[in-house]
């Protein structure tokens, strides 16, 4: 396997039980991403695409197959073991923004770097500069229901990339249709900045999207249709 | 046509449910409880007050005899009929004349047929002769005749009308015919032949008793109505009955005025349960509101949702509005069981918290039509009301943040003036003044109410301002604790507390309520026995007090070493208590009482005002300067203010109970707050009853002000200037040793002789004072009612939990899935619920330490033992353990549901938590 490859599926499956009904998600998915890709991940809905970014950020657990997250299986970790990965390696960026209201932009973005325990002078210069490149430096104390929908997308992205200095290039950025709550001229600004962001701190990212548009400013596009990938632009 | 399908509502959301349906049941399960109990005691009252004798009811009809024509009428089984005319007896042949008048009757066979216990002889026989008579049995006490005697029966008739008849029997009529209104047109004073009758007062009355299986407690509105139907059919018995003057036939209802006396009483009972359980009261609308608070937010999405697909909005309401309905339904038929259950819970209770659990089975019960109606009146309603008010509420909320009304700046203006600052400013101040007024403005019956009510006012400013606190200071608070608890849980777990939406606030503060409510009532149950027992020793000046007869005094000695030897009498003494009257130049005469003693012996056996036993208490020292000082003179504060005495200065005072004045001139060595005299035989009762049957049973009025008005004096000096024997009212003061039952040391004392030498049977024990104090109805009603409220607390404030740990769950489930999204482990997450537990408790402990204090003296002040005015009002006893043990199930409540809200809100499934939809999609940011 290369080094290049920084996340990295083999003939993954996932099936959901619903009392005695199976129904599988995913079936055999097998995917590579290259480290500081942007990668878009399209499909009709039910075709498996959240599944496949919970398994790759560590939510959730396969029921066969295996998953690499920078050359490490992450398969059969414990819980305990995948907390030090999602706090290394996995940032995500929700659709409804999933920002804690009683914080401020500052410390939504600085939360992260609490957990990993950097110090204080690093936080307040990361997070600084974090939000200054999401152009929300004036906004810095405001809370999130004093923020625009857009301006909050724009602090879960700052959020995702806020990882302790020099980790960043090993992070994979998960963002679940960023733009699906955002109208549309808000959606192509905050897609610039997630992938500006991500690219310029040298980080990876996986979006999961309905938006052709969206998909058209990727590296790469995967298409999936009840639960395989069945194509590739 | 509904974008919904029918029966939509009664699926999902059963964690939501659950919590709403524990509050709904809360509100028709105190209701039921406590009316519940209140007519099941109340079957006490029901057996003594339809206990009224074999008649049911008399009427009088002038001269006409209508016996015949009230048997027939429906519901009527026994009729009679006593001729009854005026007239006055005495006792002839005697020098000292005295006369007794009322009514004179004639008695035919069918009233000893039918009510033979109406007239029941004590002695003799009735008369058959114009030469004899029969007396009722306190008229020939009155006059002083017996058997064999002979009696002047006078009436006027057309001329004044001698007679000297033999009295040939004594009888009597039941008690209660002596009682009420019933005394006034029933009192038969003598029993005579027709012939003898007065025939131009002569007026026809029947007797009669009805079919009484129609009368119950359980629907005393029918059993009037029965009464009242019979009442209606003998006026109209009447051939002129409709005219303007109505019917000439007078019925007296003693059955009906006996169960309107019962449905009174059982009122009263009831309205001052249900106010004294106010501070619950509130706590449960408090609780419901916070159920709907979390139903509407929890059904928001969900709704948007809805309407997002083609929904209207009042189709969503409907929706809102059944599914309330059917909880309320629900909630009231689950509350109404609960309430029965906890209403035997009450029964069994004979003090706070202390139970006999036989009385479960043994008490009486009773659910009357008005205990359904009202619990289904509050389960019913109150969820509605509570419902349309936080509508009310929430739209005024839109309308201000959107200052597109009046009420933006009618709420800027209440803003303004910091409306919780000012109610607390004011309740604090009402209560100042009632606390500090005098004993008139205290036992104001409005004010009182206002006084009750305060604390509650007071309460609910002061929460108001620690929920704006927790808001404001959120921040502040959260850098204070991150020392204590680490910077990420006091960030994250602190700061929610301030949150808008948060229940944080009012579930401490329905805490705080809860546990001070429970405090106090712990408070008065341990005070009220203690406060009556300072009260009693105050008012008889010892453990027990024998009045003396001052005829027997030749048997006093004897009387005396029986007691002394008493192998539980520890020490006694005898007072001489004279009436005097004491002035001072350019002052008004004034009684006083002067209490001859033997000082150093009456130290021994005395009180102070407070309970304290003299030779351990202030008034020692006094006491034994006044052993040493003959002339010396102890006086009540109230004097010294009047008389603006001082130690050292002289008062003369002057006894006239011999027919010439005596002046005794004594020199102040003391002045006490208050002294006993020793002449009371009670402490006072409770609340007087107005009701029709007991309306003449002897209550005091009045505000008598004991202690007051009093000089201790030594009865060696007194004794030389004075007859004692004659002059005085002489007491014989005991102490009984530690631990002993005085009444029973009491009781055996008057056994071997002691009866033969006291006035009457005059004497008073303290814990025969205390013992009926403690058995009285309303003190044991008031304790059942507070241990049932306690546990309706419980109840309530896990309620409150409940709700606070659903609302967590699921508004935190999102955080703490993205908190462990990033990379937090559970010992973090836990550490955040702590946090947010640890700030939670200690605001609730820092609001406990404020406001308790305040209720349990509110409470306490509050609580009227009597209506003599004591100087200690109230002697305050916190019973530590029961305070501490409440504390610590409270504690233990709130641990239980700290611990499931952590549990369950780390056990996330962090992948359909962070993806739900369940993010702030409301207008206003989510939630009110």
């Amino acid at each position: 396997m290369s080094n290049d490859i920084i996340v990295n599926l083999e003939s993954v499956s996932k099936v959901y039980s619903m009392g005695e009904i199976k129904v599988p998600a995913l079936r055999g998915v097998s995917l590579q991403v290259e480290r500081g890709e942007a990668i878009g991940i399209m499909g009709p809905s039910g075709s498996g695409k959240t599944t496949l970014l919970n398994l790759i950020g560590a939510l959730d657990r396969p029921s066969e197959g295996h998953v690499y997250i920078d050359g490490i299986d992450i398969t059969g970790m414990t819980e305990s073991e995948l907390t030090l990965i999602r706090r290394k390696k996995i940032s995500f960026v929700f659709q409804f923004f999933n920002l804690l209201p009683v914080l401020s932009a500052y410390e939504n973005v600085e939360l992260p770097l609490l957990i990993s325990g950097v110090p204080e002078a690093e936080r307040k210069e990361k997070v600084d500069h974090l939000l200054s490149l999401v152009g929300l430096a004036e906004r810095a104390e405001h809370r999130p229901d004093e923020l625009s929908g857009g301006e909050q997308q724009r602090v879960a992205i700052a959020r995702a990339l806020a990882k302790p200095k020099g980790s960043t290039s090993s992070v994979v950025v998960l963002a679940d249709e960023p733009t699906g709550d955002l109208d549309t001229q808000t959606g192509i600004d905050v897609m610039r900045v997630l992938i500006g962001l991500t690219k310029g701190e040298g980080g990876t990212l996986i979006v999961v999207t309905h938006d052709p548009d969206v998909g058209k400013q990727m590296d790469k596009v995967y298409t999936m249709r009840d639960g395989r990938i069945v194509g590739s632009t | 046509m509904s974008a919904f399908p029918v029966g939509y509502e009664l699926s999902g959301g059963l964690r939501r449910k659950s919590a709403t349906l524990l509050c709904f049941v809360l509100a028709s399960a105190m209701v039921m409880g406590v009316t519940t109990y209140v007519d099941s005691f109340s079957i006490h009252e029901w057996d003594a007050v339809i206990d009224i004798g074999p008649i049911a009811m008399t009427v009088e009809s002038g001269k006409t005899e209508i016996a015949d024509r009230v048997a027939n009428i429906e519901g009527v089984e026994k009729v009679a009929t006593i001729d009854v005319s005026s007239g006055y007896v005495s006792l002839a042949n005697k020098t000292s004349y005295y006369q007794w008048g009322g009514s004179v009757v004639s008695l035919d066979a069918n009233v000893f047929t039918e009510f033979p216990d109406a007239f029941v002889l004590n002695e003799g026989r009735f008369p058959v002769s114009d030469s004899e008579i029969a007396l009722q049995t306190s008229v020939a006490k009155e006059i002083g005749a017996q058997t064999g005697d002979i009696v002047n029966y006078t009436y006027w008739g057309d001329e004044i009308q001698f007679s000297l008849l033999q009295l040939v029997g004594v009888y009597g009529n039941p008690d209660v015919w002596s009682r009420g209104n019933y005394y006034y047109y029933s009192y038969y004073i003598a029993v005579v032949v027709p012939s003898l009758l007065d025939s131009t007062s002569l007026r026809v009355m029947t007797i009669l008793d009805v079919d009484r299986s129609h009368v119950n407690a359980y629907d005393t509105f029918s059993s009037l109505s029965f009464l009242q139907g019979i009442e209606e059919s003998i006026r109209r018995l009447d051939p002129l009955y409709g005219l303007p003057y109505g019917s000439s036939y007078y019925v007296y209802d003693l059955l009906g005025e006996a169960v309107n006396s019962y449905v009174w009483w059982k009122m009263s009972a009831r309205l001052n349960q249900v106010s004294r359980s106010g501070g619950v009261g509130l706590l449960i609308g408090l609780v419901c509101f916070l159920a709907i608070r979390f139903n509407v937010n929890d059904r928001r999405y969900e709704s948007e949702m809805l309407v997002s697909r083609g929904a209207s909005s009042s189709d969503i309401q409907h929706i809102a509005f059944r599914e309330l309905i059917g909880m309320t339904i629900v909630g009231t038929l689950v509350g109404m069981g609960i309430g029965l259950l906890i209403s035997r819970f009450a029964c069994a209770a004979t003090g706070f918290f202390e139970f006999n659990l036989s009385l479960i089975w043994e008490e009486p019960f009773l659910v009357s039509i008005e205990s359904i109606f009202f619990s289904v009146l509050a389960g019913g309603l109150i969820p509605p009301i509570v419902f349309f008010a936080y509508k009310m509420l929430y739209s005024a909320k839109k309308s201000v943040e959107l200052e597109t009304s009046r009420l933006a700046r009618v709420w800027t203006l209440f803003r303004f003036i910091r409306w919780d600052f000012l109610i607390v400013i004011l309740a604090s101040l009402l209560m100042v003044a009632m606390y500090s007024s005098g004993f008139v403005i205290q036992t104001n019956p409005v004010l009182y109410a206002i006084s009750g009510f305060a604390p509650y006012a007071l309460f609910l400013g002061a929460a108001s301002l620690v929920m704006k606190g927790f808001r404001r200071g959120a921040n502040r608070l959260s850098h204070a604790m991150s020392s204590l608890t680490g910077y990420v849980p006091s960030m994250v777990g602190v700061r929610r507390i301030g949150k808008s939406a948060s229940s944080a606030a009012p579930v401490a503060v329905v805490l705080v309520l809860a546990i001070s409510l429970a405090w106090g009532s712990a408070a008065v149950g341990a005070s009220m026995p203690v406060t009556k027992m300072n009260q009693a020793r105050l008012a008889f000046g010892a453990e027990i007090t024998f009045h003396l007869d001052n005829y027997e005094r030749d048997r006093w000695d004897q009387f005396f070493t029986n007691v002394t030897l008493h192998p539980q009498v520890e020490a006694c003494t005898k007072l001489s208590v004279v009436s005097a009257t004491l002035a001072m130049s350019s002052m008004d005469y004034q009684g006083v009482s002067l209490v001859a003693m033997n000082p150093v012996e009456y130290m021994a056996v005395g009180y102070d005002y407070q309970g304290s036993p003299l030779n351990s208490s202030p008034l020692r020292g006094p006491l034994l300067t006044l052993d040493s000082v003959l002339s010396g003179a102890i006086v009540s504060a109230d004097i010294a203010t009047d008389y603006e005495l001082e130690e050292g200065d002289t008062i003369r005072a002057f006894d006239e109970s011999t027919g010439e004045a005596t002046i005794i001139t004594l020199t102040v060595v003391a002045i006490a707050e208050a002294l006993s005299n020793g002449l009371l035989l009670d402490t006072g009762y409770e609340t007087p009853y107005y009701g029709p049957i007991y309306f003449l049973d002897g209550y005091y009025w009045g505000s008598m002000e004991v202690g007051k008005n009093t000089i201790w004096v030594n009865a060696a000096f007194v004794e030389s200037q004075l007859n004692l024997t004659h002059g005085a009212e002489n007491l014989y003061c005991v102490r009984t040793t530690e631990g002993a039952n005085s009444t029973a040391v009491g009781q055996s004392l008057l056994d071997s002789g002691g009866i033969d030498v006291i006035t009457g049977n005059e004497w008073a024990s303290v814990t025969k004072e205390v013992s009926a104090y403690l058995q009285q109805t309303s003190y044991r009603m008031d304790r059942s009612v507070d241990t049932m409220l306690a546990a309706m607390l419980i109840a309530t404030i896990s309620g409150g939990f409940l709700l606070y740990a659903s609302e967590d769950i699921q508004a935190r489930r999102r955080e703490v899935a993205l908190m462990r999204a990033m990379g937090s482990d559970r010992r973090l997450i836990v550490k955040t619920q702590g946090a947010e537990m640890i700030v939670l408790a200690l605001s609730s402990i820092v609001t406990l330490t404020l406001f308790a204090p305040v209720l349990i003296t509110n409470l306490l002040v509050g609580y009227h033992t009597s209506y003599y005015l004591f100087p200690a009002g109230v002697t305050i006893v916190l019973p530590w353990l029961q305070m501490i043990v409440i504390f610590l199930v409270f504690l233990g409540s709130i641990t239980v549901f700290a611990l499931l809200t952590a549990l369950l809100s780390s056990r996330v499934n962090m992948a359909s938590a962070l993806n739900a939809a369940w993010a702030e999609a409301g207008p206003y940011g989510g939630e009110l």
